[in-house]
């Protein structure tokens, strides 16, 4: 598969932090922190959860980057150590109720923030907030981040089958939540 | 891929209005990647550290079983000493050798990505794929 330009720029940046270069690492955690958020964010609910939970990501890859083989598997490594370290927290606070319920206030307050979004994306983006923290990040790895089943079950450590047949369940709640199902 | 999906796509490049607060969030972060720089700076050290440990240890061995060969007084002892010597010069050797390998790798597969970073960029289309 042909890679695109930003991935062979994290690569090199890989390559360079694994020979100790601070700027090279500098500029991955800068590029990657933003987006290790984001997945963290959808998944805890809460915004110091997730910049805790980012936080111990970035010290697990510091102790491991030197130890990655393949520089092309860090975005999936660093979601794995990310997801693990979200679900740590999870099973630590069993609070998932109320973390949703604080995402979805979150939501509606920062609705009027948001720019450019219609009124169908709007209805998504209230009916995501419905879904369970391992759907939303089931739906941020595939359609957010990009990546292939395959990844997503390496990511998430369960089998491919598993991935497709929780997509396909998230979507179709997905769809009853925003009222799609009579068009089915 | 069916209507869904691409709002979904859609709604999640929107960034479903969730970026990092201003403020407290904005201190965290700041605070935060602060504390990960200093560990890679410190995991770095320890790292070169520990090396350098190794070799000195291993010079030593060598040095060691030099001073313990010359003083040696019968076969068995001048064959012991000299077996010590070896184990601490092939251990140099293999550390330098090692330390050559893995950042000879290294430097390679930069040069490699450099030039497809260029071709990427020349071209304004992604790279070829890799075998």
């Amino acid at each position: 598969m042909a890679k695109s330009r930003e991935q062979i720029y994290d690569e090199l940046l890989v390559l360079k932090s694994q020979q100790g270069d601070r700027e090279a690492f500098g500029l991955l955690v800068d590029r990657w922190q933003k987006r290790l958020w984001r997945y963290a964010f959808q998944v805890t609910g809460s915004e110091s959860a997730a910049w805790d939970v980012v936080q111990e990501t970035w010290l697990a890859v510091v102790k491991g980057i030197r130890k990655l083989g393949d520089v092309a598997v860090f975005p999936r490594w660093a979601f794995r150590i990310l997801n693990n370290k979200c679900m740590d927290w999870l099973r630590k606070r069993h609070q998932q109720n109320r973390l949703d319920s604080e995402l979805s206030k979150r939501a509606q307050n920062e609705s009027g923030v948001r720019q450019n979004i219609n009124e169908k994306t709007e209805l998504l983006c209230a009916s995501i907030m419905k879904l369970s923290s391992e759907q939303r990040a089931l739906l941020m790895l595939r359609y957010h981040e990009d990546f292939d089943i395959n990844q997503i079950a390496e990511i998430l450590g369960i089998p491919e089958g598993t991935v497709k047949s929780r997509t396909h369940r998230t979507i179709k709640l997905l769809r009853q939540l925003m009222g799609h199902q009579q068009n089915e | 891929m069916n209507n869904l999906e691409d709002e979904l796509k859609k709604a999640f490049k929107s960034e479903l209005g969730f970026e990092p607060g201003k403020g407290e969030s904005e201190q965290k972060e700041i605070g935060q990647m602060k504390l990960i720089f200093e560990r890679f700076v410190k995991d770095t050290r320890q790292a070169r550290l520990v090396f350098w440990i190794f070799f000195l240890l291993s010079v030593g061995m060598m040095a060691g079983g030099y001073i313990g060969l010359r003083s040696a007084a019968d076969t068995k002892g001048m064959l012991s000493w000299v077996l010590f010597f070896m184990i601490g010069f092939n251990s140099t050797i293999l550390m330098k050798l090692w330390y050559w390998v893995v950042d000879t790798k290294l430097n390679v597969l930069k040069e490699i990505k450099e030039l497809q970073l260029q071709i990427a960029e020349s071209t304004g289309k992604s790279s070829p794929a890799e075998n």
